[in-house]
């Protein structure tokens, strides 16, 4: 029993927090289902990332004691929470500017979402209960370095040391701090501990991605969102590998949806520096996170410019950095004065090896074909998801409003540029092409596939977007037989209404 | 048929085929539990293996590592997990792959020396392996781990 409640406490600790600062940095919020949706999911990814930042700080500060570091975290949580309440009380919350409220009539796709979301639940704990210690990066990096963190003493930093000359010394630390946090809280290193993360960062990734897509788009476009992701079985697989994928997923969905959010409500420019703390926590994460933070800036300050001008576009990145600088202030702090191991991905480099690679075609003639066959079994379904998603768009039709046009184009360029960034990763990569292809691409796709669903949909006409399109053509269809016996052909109308009649049903 | 008709087939195909797949992924899970040896996956076990060399080695600094050849973690699945799992149970001690400092030559930074060094084998006790490497064995636990020296 007691177990019980301290594993609550460690894991309640980070979502209090992170929910806590979601109030805080966004907009206030009349919290309805799918605001609190919003809220919850945004705050499970953001707390972990505010407690391995903390944690981190303190070890730096301390030299890597852990006593104290329990009632520190705590504190960060009530301090939060309390100033988060505060924050509500001041007056009354915004609501969100929902596309569609009208009702789709697909009353069984909440509870089609809510199995989903179940068997996922499901297939995480039976997979966590065979392999609880997680997967191969979990025992080589993750849990190992959340190891280090809690109970290395001033030995910490010897897991970032220059003897560590395997792979991935120097990557951050968000998922071994977020683990040893929730140790330390817990007061003991636990399997249940990283397994419970996993399962906490995988649901809120679909909680996150459906309510998103339920203000931007309609509810019934966040439920297929929800569809598409939670029956993913690549999706309880990552989460239940204790890995930084389905967190680094998290980040990158969190920070599209904010971008989509501030678009959405002109003028809210807290939802850009939110977007900003969760693309630094993406960094935080893992190095791809940084590619990411570069891409974005990249691709946002070009789509910005062109739709609206280079004035808003700084302004923008202005409130964007607000958020992001912090923490990719600490990264820095990480990667120069913590980290002292050499990258692999550098270490082994050499510029005549470099050259050759770059034009060796048979790497991008393997890599191109490897990264298809992901792109197509991409979700891990039965089915060739991608074609069955080209015939649902053919189907539904594009989403024409202006209004999202810049999110679209920024969560497509960025995914499409993320894509080029790790192709050429892999064909210069000084490791055997085939075994890194094999080791990282399924996981590489599992962190851009939320994203990607998030983008499609946003691209995507809604159901209730077809009905009004539908009930429109109907009404046209009614009034075509006049018209049309005095334009036409000269039948007789009765003939044409029923011909309507049929193909309007 | 309206547009918004066919949509709902389409989302209900969906719907089935996502609920196939998860059911043969949860099915596949099931399936991992059920054949796990001894109600434990091979990560513990391997902790259990190594449970008596590892109240012999300090808490932290750095120890070696050695295996039979090749180590090469691409190459080699046997050699790379033992060494990981050896850096995960053992942590936050370093296990680093242990090379002679005599097979130093002068180019690149040197080895680092570890006073002790890890042997995980899986047959005889390799002699000439231990010899090429020059590591006298300080005790032989007798599931195929020993603790090693330099000679």
């Amino acid at each position: 029993m007691m177990t019980a409640l301290m594993l609550v406490a460690a894991l309640a600790v980070p979502v209090i927090a992170g929910m806590s600062l979601v109030c805080l940095l966004c907009p206030r919020l009349k919290l309805g289902i799918t605001e609190t949706l919003l809220v919850v999911s945004l705050g499970i990814p953001v707390g972990f990332g505010v407690v391995s930042l903390v944690l981190f700080l303190w070890l730096v500060a301390t030299n890597g004691q852990t006593r104290g570091a329990a009632i520190l975290l705590v504190l960060v949580a009530v301090l939060l929470a309390a100033a988060g309440i505060a924050r509500r009380r001041r007056g009354n919350g915004m609501s969100l500017d929902r596309s569609s409220n009208a009702e789709s009539g697909l009353r069984w796709l909440a509870p089609a979402v809510g199995f989903g979301v179940l068997m996922t639940i499901g297939v995480v704990v039976l997979t966590a209960i065979a392999q609880p210690h997680g997967a191969w990066d979990a025992w080589y990096t993750w849990n190992r370095h959340a190891i280090f963190m809690q109970r290395g003493g001033i030995y910490w930093r010897d897991a970032f040391s220059a003897p560590e000359t395997g792979w991935t010394a120097d990557y951050p630390l968000l998922t071994p701090g977020a683990i040893a946090s929730a140790w330390i809280i817990f007061g003991r290193e636990s399997l249940l501990v990283s397994n419970a993360i996993g399962l906490l960062f995988t649901i809120a990734l679909i909680g996150l991605l459906v309510s998103t897509l339920a203000v931007l788009r309609s509810r019934t476009q966040g439920l297929i969102a929800g569809v598409l992701l939670a029956f993913s079985p690549q999706l309880a697989i990552q989460g239940a590998a204790e890995q930084a994928d389905v967190p680094l997923a998290s980040f990158y969905l969190g920070t599209m949806s904010l971008l989509g959010l501030y678009d959405r409500s002109e003028g809210s420019r807290q939802w850009l520096v939110m977007s900003g703390v969760l693309a630094g926590m993406a960094a935080w994460t893992k190095n791809e996170g940084l590619l990411f933070v570069l891409v974005l800036c990249v691709v946002r300050a070009a789509v910005v410019t062109f739709s609206r001008g280079w004035r808003d576009a700084l302004r923008q990145a202005t409130m964007f950095g607000a958020g992001l600088l912090p923490v990719l202030a600490v990264i820095v702090y990480f990667k120069l004065r913590v980290v002292q191991a050499a990258n692999d991905l550098l270490m082994h480099q050499s510029a005549s090896a470099e050259v050759q690679r770059l034009f060796a075609l048979g790497r991008y003639w393997y890599t191109s074909k490897a990264i298809l066959a992901g792109v197509l079994g991409i979700g891990g379904w039965i089915v060739t998801l991608p074609a069955m998603l080209v015939m649902y768009l053919l189907l539904a039709g594009a989403n024409t409003q202006r209004r999202d046009r810049v999110p679209i184009a920024t969560g497509a360029l960025t995914l499409g540029v993320m894509m080029v960034g790790h192709f050429f990763v892999y064909v210069l990569t000084p490791h055997d092409l085939a075994w890194q292809i094999r080791a990282s691409l399924p996981r590489i796709l599992m962190q851009l596939w939320p994203t990607a669903i998030l983008t499609f949909l946003l691209f995507a006409k809604t159901v209730e977007e077809q009905r009004d399109g539908d009930a429109k053509q109907s009404a046209h269809a009614t009034t075509l037989p006049q018209w049309g016996v005095n334009r036409v052909d000269g039948q007789p109308a009765f003939t044409m209404v029923a011909k309507a009649g049929r193909d309007g049903r | 048929m309206k547009n918004a008709r066919r949509i709902e087939i389409a989302l209900a195909t969906l719907v089935l085929f996502g609920l196939l797949s998860n059911v043969s992924s949860a099915h596949d899970a099931a399936m991992t539990m059920r054949r796990l040896p001894s109600d434990s996956d091979m990560v513990t076990q391997f902790g259990v293996h190594i449970a008596a060399i590892r109240r012999d080695l300090p808490d932290h600094g750095m120890v070696g590592f050695v295996s039979e050849p090749p180590e090469d973690m691409t190459v080699n699945a046997v050699y790379s997990r033992e060494w990981v799992w050896l850096r995960y149970f053992l942590a936050p001690l370093l296990v680093v792959p242990y090379v002679p400092q005599r097979a130093w030559n002068g180019s690149d930074a040197p080895p680092p020396y570890t006073p002790l060094v890890i042997g995980s084998f899986h047959g005889a006790a390799p002699t000439r392996l231990l010899e090429e490497h020059g590591l006298v064995i300080v005790k032989d636990y007798g599931n195929g781990i020993m603790l090693l020296r330099p000679r």
